[in-house]
């Protein structure tokens, strides 16, 4: 397998030199009243949208930025770029 | 002479012919046959600073002298100064004789152990590194200086593009002490058949001079 | 040696004769000559016994289609001969023979075909069962290709990663026309061609177009291109591989001035234009792979590329006009054509038949070769009508046969393009074009010079738009004219012959024939892909080289349904055979080492791979340490723990990072003292544990363990990346070298390297300190227990490092100082109980299950800490395992990773070792909670051969000095 992921720093570069960080799924919870389903939801459960879903990947092997991407899994194209804070 | 009691993270082979102590290091001036180039010295004795601040652009000590976009890269009396994101730079201090820089503040990190530094200059350079990274640091038009950040050897790196003349470049590689050994060997493997060879600082200075 | 005149042509050079062995014979051939075509040129026309029958086979393709040319050259086996160019004192042998390929002693298996049928291996062999191995045996030795010798030494490889705007893979008409289109909108271009020289089918031709033979105009145009400053060539280069965004991957052979054997490539392209052109199609009849059965084009190749006439008297047995042609040409050149049948009734190039006529030579249409006769060599011909009404028997010893043309489609099923059946052409192709690639030329069907060379300046055109290099409209404009002036061909349709069975090769490699797909299908297994597996059509070292786009006709066909119902199988790469060594490259084994590396060296060190450092095991003789342990507990001992993560975070919002990481309540860690604290993951798992200081208003000083530190700021980054703090982290792991000075002794020693006051009242356990060693060196000193002596962290610029341990291994002379390694660390840390993450911990270990859930603050809820929550929902939970120690019966440890037993599995052991200070094994095991009490009876199961069982009983940790009074005084 083989794509390329764009890193707001650097530019395009091989999927290989970063780190997939899952799907954004929001901030973390509340702890206050916070329910074992609703811990394990967000730990664990994803859209798993078969279409363009907004990623967290991390460039590890260069600068060490933690980003988000739109990427469709079904082809590994991004459909555009937009970048957050580390 | 004062002993040197600061050691490299890594040896070239060669035979060095001229050396100097200096702040605790022994440099290596010359080696006995350094041959046409292209050229690799080791650079991890000097100065490094790392610098993190929300407001990089009005670092107290550096004002002006840090560029504005992520991937540009100055050299200033001496001093390779990169923007590595919004808020990170790194600054390298290449000339033996370069004025000391005194940026103020917590934002400061002095990294010069925690960083090998490796120029790679001369004739076929790129061809060299082309052989050791797939960093498209031949792209037409790209600006030099610039910094890239990216893998070299399968070893993240800083590389500093300083100049690329078509057949001739400099090149910085600054990547995590510890590596420091089997990344300057793979690099003199890789470019032992296009003439690739330890030199000193002598070298590196006259390259720096050129015009 | 039997060559003709010189053609203008060629690719040989006579003056240069090159000397090889071919078996025990001495022969010779000359520069430019291949291996296959040094030895046809020397006689030779049974280069090899196939694989299941041991069928003579010979020369059939120059391009690597079959195997039939494989040998062992200069002791690697399977190489193509066809394909490698011929050196000076190579030492070329035969494979798969008993005897030789002209004598094999297996070659009475082919007189038992019909008792090898379709898959006969998968129901024969294994009635009875406990026959197997005996036929596994003799199978293997009968069967396969070559033999490895295991003292090759591979010669020097290289690789290279290029970055391109285009890359052209093919260096035909219409590839130079691309990489040309592109190149002249200044793009960077990279161009591979598999053969060694650029020109594609136009290299061996003297047919005019536009007042040139077709091989001058071909080299002219690559003599432009490689002018060009812009374009890369690599020849003898064969694109293996295409992967997501335009990731083409190549290896190229070395010729006589490169330094390397072979080459790896990587390119990464922003558009791939794929110009590779066609293969002549195999025709299929009976005994259509004999010695003296060969592609014409092969035919005309030799005559014209290596100035070898192919056979004396020729039959050809064509598809296409190119046959035709070289008929002709070959006439001209020497060789006597008996008659030429085509299968096609009509559509024939006028001009080449008027060629023909010219010659005398008789064109039959609507004829097809149907059997090739004799039986090491083709004797004679059967030549029938398409319909198989009437038949007609040549004497010749050359059947120059091919069914017409296919496209070589494998890069473009590597980019996962469907292929579907295109009526005209009769060709496999793809509907439609990602993105980024482009086909060209002859791959598509375009047939005369104009067309190929114009569908080449169209897709480079296409391609330089895509870089942005040129306008949309100027590519289109290309295209256009392409479809409005030129047509794709009319390809023939005739595969197989009338009475095709079982001697007609539908994969030469794997010996699968007409019959044995009519077995196939008749069984059910009547798609190619099943077929394929069933048959092992297509499995052999060509993949699908033969088969290729004939599998789904001929599968078609005896289904009764129309050509295109089925589809050829998934190519895959590499496309061509490879070396392991070329994507081994350089043994490198890229690792850290620590800045004590060689002063550890010096004293002995056997170090190993942790991770990705080397560090000290042990010293020099004693894999147990024991000595080193016995030394630390009773003088004093130094051990390099510089991989240990060390890090600096400052900024306003520091402390609210290590809120969120850190279980612990991280407000008020004060400064000169240490904090000890873990980082759990969001299953409450433990994943790292360190101790904390603060050095500042807003900066702290933290460590983590070894394997975590590479990871340390991505996970800080990713647990805060919706927040809005400032903070920054430097990773000094690799800046600050840890030396760790331990023993009753260790004050002592230190006070000599210092006038700071290091007594107790002063420096503390859990202390922090930093002061100048001999006035010079700065150190940050962290008072901490691992081993469980008095024993100071001592953290000191990497460069210094090996100056301070000489400093100390000579202060502490008169103490008994030794440096110990991790065997010995073990051992100490274990007999106080300390944890060492992955060890004493699985992923599913939380920070309760070891006894550390006193770290964590349950109350600091509004820090949302990593990890907090679950540590809430499972400190209750019932049944799971729990960090013990015990101590073990008699005197031998188990091994760690033996198991808790007690009906069932109950639980490992995670660390077992004799102890030298308490002198009996002791160990640490994860066990069910039920098993946890102390005093409770374990019974461990040591695996092995034989395995052994152990008895043992929990114990209160820690083992050694309970109270800890030793690390605290």
């Amino acid at each position: 397998m083989s794509f390329t992921i764009t890193c707001p720093i650097c530019g395009k570069r091989d999927l290989y030199e970063f780190r997939f960080g899952g799907e954004e799924h929001g901030p973390r919870p509340d702890y206050q009243a916070l329910t074992p389903q609703a811990w394990c939801d967000y730990v664990h459960r994803r859209t798993h949208r078969a279409g363009p879903q907004q990623e967290w990947w991390f460039h590890r092997d260069g600068c060490g930025r933690w980003f988000t991407v739109w990427r469709d899994p079904g082809t590994n194209r991004e459909t555009s770029c937009s970048e957050k804070r580390r | 002479m004062q002993e040197a009691y600061r050691h490299p993270p890594l040896t070239l082979p060669g035979t060095p012919v001229q050396e100097e102590v200096r702040d605790g290091w022994k440099v290596t001036i010359r080696f006995r046959e350094e041959g046409n180039g292209p050229w690799l010295v080791d650079l991890s004795h000097v100065a490094k600073l790392d610098i993190q601040d929300p407001g990089l652009d009005r670092t107290p000590g550096l004002e002006g002298l840090i560029p504005e976009k992520p991937g540009a890269s100055a050299l200033h009396e001496g001093w390779i100064i990169s923007r590595l994101n919004e808020v990170q730079a790194s600054l390298w201090q290449l000339r033996p004789q370069a004025p000391p820089l005194h940026p103020r503040g917590e934002w400061v990190t002095d990294v010069t152990d925690g960083l090998a530094l490796l120029a790679l200059a001369g004739p076929q350079t790129l061809d060299v590194m082309e052989r050791v990274t797939s960093l498209d640091l031949g792209r037409s038009g790209q600006p030099c200086p610039s910094v890239f950040q990216g893998p070299v050897c399968r070893v993240p790196t800083q590389v500093v593009l300083l100049r690329n003349d078509g057949s001739w470049a400099v090149v910085f590689l600054a990547f995590a002490r510890g590596y420091g050994q089997c990344v300057a060997e793979a690099l003199l493997h890789a470019g032992r058949p296009l003439g690739l060879g330890p030199a000193g600082e002598e070298r590196l200075v006259s390259i720096l001079d050129e015009p | 040696m039997n060559r003709i005149a010189p053609s203008p042509a060629q690719r040989i050079h006579r003056r240069h004769r090159v000397s090889f062995t071919y078996g025990n014979r001495l022969l010779e051939g000359y520069r430019g000559d291949t291996v296959a075509t040094a030895l046809f040129a020397n006689g030779v026309r049974i280069f090899s016994r196939s694989l299941k029958y041991h069928r003579p086979r010979g020369l059939y393709s120059l391009d690597g289609e079959s195997s039939n040319c494989l040998m062992e050259i200069d002791g690697l086996p399977n190489m193509r001969a066809e394909q490698v160019p011929l050196r000076s004192g190579m030492q070329v042998r035969a494979q798969n023979v008993w005897g030789s390929p002209k004598r094999d002693l297996l070659g009475f298996l082919d007189a038992f075909h019909w008792a090898m049928p379709a898959g006969f291996y998968y129901r024969l062999f294994h009635k009875p069962y406990r026959l197997w191995p005996l036929f596994q045996n003799l199978i293997r030795r009968a069967a396969g290709a070559g033999t490895v010798n295991p003292d090759w030494v591979p010669g020097r490889t290289d690789e290279l990663h290029l970055n391109a705007d285009v890359c052209v893979v093919g260096g035909g008409p219409a590839g130079m026309h691309a990489a040309k289109a592109a190149a002249q909108s200044g793009l960077r271009v990279v161009v591979l061609e598999a053969r060694p020289w650029l020109g594609g089918f136009y290299d061996w031709r003297t047919a005019r177009y536009d007042q040139a033979p077709l091989f001058e105009r071909s080299r002219s145009l690559a003599r432009e291109l490689e002018g060009l400053a812009n374009v890369r060539i690599h020849t003898s280069c064969t694109a293996t591989g295409l992967y997501g965004h335009n990731l083409v991957t190549a290896v190229q052979d070395g010729g006589p001035e490169d330094f390397f054997y072979q080459r790896y490539l990587e390119i990464r392209a922003r558009a791939v234009v794929v110009a590779t052109g066609c293969t002549e199609r195999p025709l299929v009849f009976e005994h259509n792979e004999r010695p003296g059965v060969m592609q014409p084009g092969c035919a005309h190749r030799l005559a014209h590329t290596y100035a070898l006439l192919p056979g004396t008297s020729a039959v050809f047995s064509v598809g296409h006009d190119l046959g035709l042609e070289a008929a002709a040409d070959l006439h001209d050149l020497g060789l006597q054509i008996v008659c030429v049948a085509d299968c096609r009734p009509d559509g024939h190039d006028p001009q080449r038949v008027a060629a023909l006529e010219e010659r005398n030579i008789p064109l039959l249409k609507g004829w097809v070769a149907a059997r090739a006769l004799g039986r090491k060599g083709v004797e004679a011909a059967v030549l029938t009508t398409t319909d198989g009404n009437a038949t007609r028997t040549v004497t010749c010893d050359l059947l120059a046969a091919s069914a017409g043309l296919s496209p070589l489609t494998g890069l473009l099923s590597l980019a996962r393009l469907p292929l579907a059946y295109h009526e005209r052409t009769g060709f496999f192709l793809p509907t439609s074009m990602p993105e980024g690639l482009y086909a060209a030329g002859r791959l598509l069907g375009y047939d005369d010079p104009p067309a190929i060379e114009l569908s080449g300046t169209a897709a480079g055109r296409s391609a330089a738009a895509q870089c942005g290099a040129l306008d949309v409209g100027t590519a289109q404009e290309a295209h256009r004219q392409l479809k409005d002036r030129h047509r794709v061909m009319r390809g023939s349709k005739l595969v197989m012959a009338p009475g095709a069975n079982a001697k007609s090769f539908v994969c030469f490699d794997e010996d699968v024939t007409v019959k044995h797909l009519r077995q196939a299908v008749s069984m059910g297994l009547d798609v190619p892909e099943l077929a394929k597996r069933f048959t092992a059509a297509g499995t052999g070292p060509s993949q699908s080289g033969i088969p290729g786009h004939n599998l789904p006709l001929i599968m078609a066909h005896l289904r009764g349904e129309s050509a295109g119902t089925l589809r050829p199988t998934t190519v895959r790469p590499p496309l061509k055979p490879t070396l392991l060594a070329t994507y081994a490259g350089h043994p490198m084994d890229i690792h850290k080492k620590t800045p004590l590396h060689e002063v550890q060296e010096r004293s002995g060190a056997v170090f190993h791979r942790v991770g990705v450092w080397k560090r000290a095991r042990y010293f020099r003789d004693d894999p147990t340490g024991r000595d080193e342990i016995l030394n630390v507990r009773r003088n004093v001992g130094i051990f390099d723990g510089s991989t240990l993560g060390k890090f600096r975070i400052f900024g306003p919002d520091a402390e609210k990072a290590l809120q969120r990481v850190y279980v612990s309540d991280m407000s008020r860690v004060p400064a000169g003292k240490l904090k000890y604290s873990a980082m759990c993951t969001e299953d409450g798992c433990l994943l790292d544990d360190g101790v904390v200081t603060r050095v500042g208003e807003n900066e702290y000083y933290f460590t983590t363990s070894t394997s975590r530190a590479g990871a340390t700021v991505e996970w800080f980054r990713y647990h805060s990346r919706h927040e809005d703090w400032r903070y920054h982290l430097v990773n000094l792991t690799d800046a600050l070298a840890s030396i760790n000075l331990a023993g009753p002794k260790a004050r002592e020693v230190l006070a000599r390297l210092t006038d700071a006051d290091v007594s107790n009242e002063a420096f503390p356990f859990m202390g922090y300190r930093t002061f100048r060693l001999q006035g010079r060196v700065p150190a940050r000193v962290l008072r901490l227990g691992f081993v469980g002596e008095l024993s100071y962290e001592i953290h000191v610029p990497s460069s210094m490092a090996a100056t301070v341990w000489q400093w100390l291994l000579e202060a502490g002379r008169p103490f008994g100082i030794r440096p110990f390694g991790l065997e010995a660390q073990n051992v100490l840390r274990l007999e106080k109980g300390h944890v060492i993450i992955g060890q004493e911990s699985e992923i599913r270990t939380t920070l309760i299950d070891l006894g550390l859930g006193f770290l964590w603050d349950r109350t600091k809820t509004w820090a949302k800490t990593v990890g907090a929550p679950a540590l809430q929902f499972a400190e209750n939970q019932k049944g799971r395992l729990k960090l013990v120690g015990f101590q073990v019966d008699g005197t031998r440890p188990p091994l760690d990773g033996s198991i808790v037993v007690d009906g069932s599995i109950r639980g490992h052991v995670c660390t077992c070792r004799h102890s030298p200070t308490l002198e009996k094994p002791i160990g640490l095991a994860l066990v069910h909670e039920d098993l946890a009490a102390a005093g409770s009876r374990l019974h461990l199961f040591e695996p092995g051969d034989p395995p052994e069982y152990f008895d043992a009983v929990v114990v209160p940790v820690p083992f050694y000095d309970p109270h800890g009074k030793r690390m605290k005084s």
